[in-house]
């Protein structure tokens, strides 16, 4: 049997059935996104920022013309936790934004190269943060 | 009076607390809708309408969250998209031929044979973009039934415009393979 949609739906308007959700909530779940975007590039900028750190504290490279011991203080030094998690995160990032606002038009190339111009721009930022303590 | 409104101008009055003007929308998406979710699911007419009620529910629940300043059929189409996603995670689909692929055809006064042969080439199109995987379904059927532009393809979709572009070039060559 053919229902008709248009009074039901009214009616269940009218009791109170079917509500609006208010516009703050969506609102909110936009500046959420947001924000858990801005949180994870800060994370991997952290992470890529401690990678630099390591590099510019120790050159490997010289470290590796040691020798075994040389070699072995890189191998065991260098921060694999804050590269993976940059790597995952930088990652995370690309696929958040993805979902905020507009992103979607815009294309894989175009979101790869915000998130690398925005990741280094806030890893300059933690890079001199780090300075001050 | 209401009829002479854009849907953009109705959904505005809405958002102001006059709910009423909600039956407008209805009116003005059920047929497309249904059209629309049949062709998607390929399931019976009960099924079909169900889903069709849950889109404008969901439609009056989160028309707040409508930017006036988008495209309101683009807007809804997506929520009747996200819930034939959701009905595809719930069920499996039956494949069914559907008979409304008839109104896309016009047919003027034809010689019986024709016809036969008009009836033919249809049954073979419907049954053709009814095999095709749900991706590039969805956008021959926004792009050819629903007359949808790759902008508007992209907002419902949420995909660029040129992605919309490869999908479509896709589903013709699978399309011309399948007919």
């Amino acid at each position: 049997m053919k229902k008709n949609i248009q009074n039901e739906i009214l009616k269940k308007i009218e009791k109170g059935e079917v509500r609006m959700k208010p516009k703050w909530q969506f609102e909110a779940k936009e500046k959420g996104k947001s924000g858990v975007a801005l949180g994870t590039l800060i994370l991997a900028a952290v992470g890529i920022a401690s990678v630099i750190f390591f590099i510019k504290e120790y050159e490997p490279w010289t470290l590796w013309e040691l020798g075994e011991v040389g070699k072995q203080i890189v191998i065991e030094d260098f921060p694999y936790w804050w590269f993976v998690v940059g790597i995952i995160l930088v990652a995370t990032f690309t696929n958040v934004i993805k979902r905020v606002g507009d992103n979607y038009k815009r294309t894989e190339k175009e979101i790869w190269i915000i998130t690398i111009v925005v990741t280094m721009i806030i890893t300059a930022v933690v890079w001199n943060i780090r300075k001050l303590f | 009076m209401s009829q002479k409104l854009t849907d953009e101008e109705v959904v505005k009055k809405i958002k102001k607390g006059n709910s009423e003007f909600y039956g407008v929308i209805v009116e003005r998406y059920q047929a497309p809708l249904t059209r629309y979710v049949r062709r998607v699911v390929n399931q019976t007419e009960e099924e079909v309408e169900d889903i069709v009620q849950e889109v404008f529910i969901k439609g009056y629940e989160n028309i707040q969250g409508f930017e006036e300043s988008k495209k309101f059929s683009s807007w809804i189409y997506r929520i009747a998209h996200n819930l034939c996603i959701d009905f595809f995670r719930k069920n499996k689909p039956v494949i069914n031929i559907s008979e409304d692929s008839e109104e896309l055809f016009e047919s003027n006064e034809k010689l019986v044979e024709e016809l036969a042969i008009e009836k033919e080439k249809k049954e073979k199109v419907t049954w053709a973009v009814e095999s095709l995987e749900l991706k590039y379904r969805e956008v021959v059927l926004l792009f050819y039934f629903e007359e949808k532009s790759y902008d508007e393809i992209g907002d419902i979709l949420r995909t660029n415009t040129s992605n919309v572009g490869v999908l479509l070039l896709r589903a013709r060559e699978k399309l011309k393979k399948l007919i």
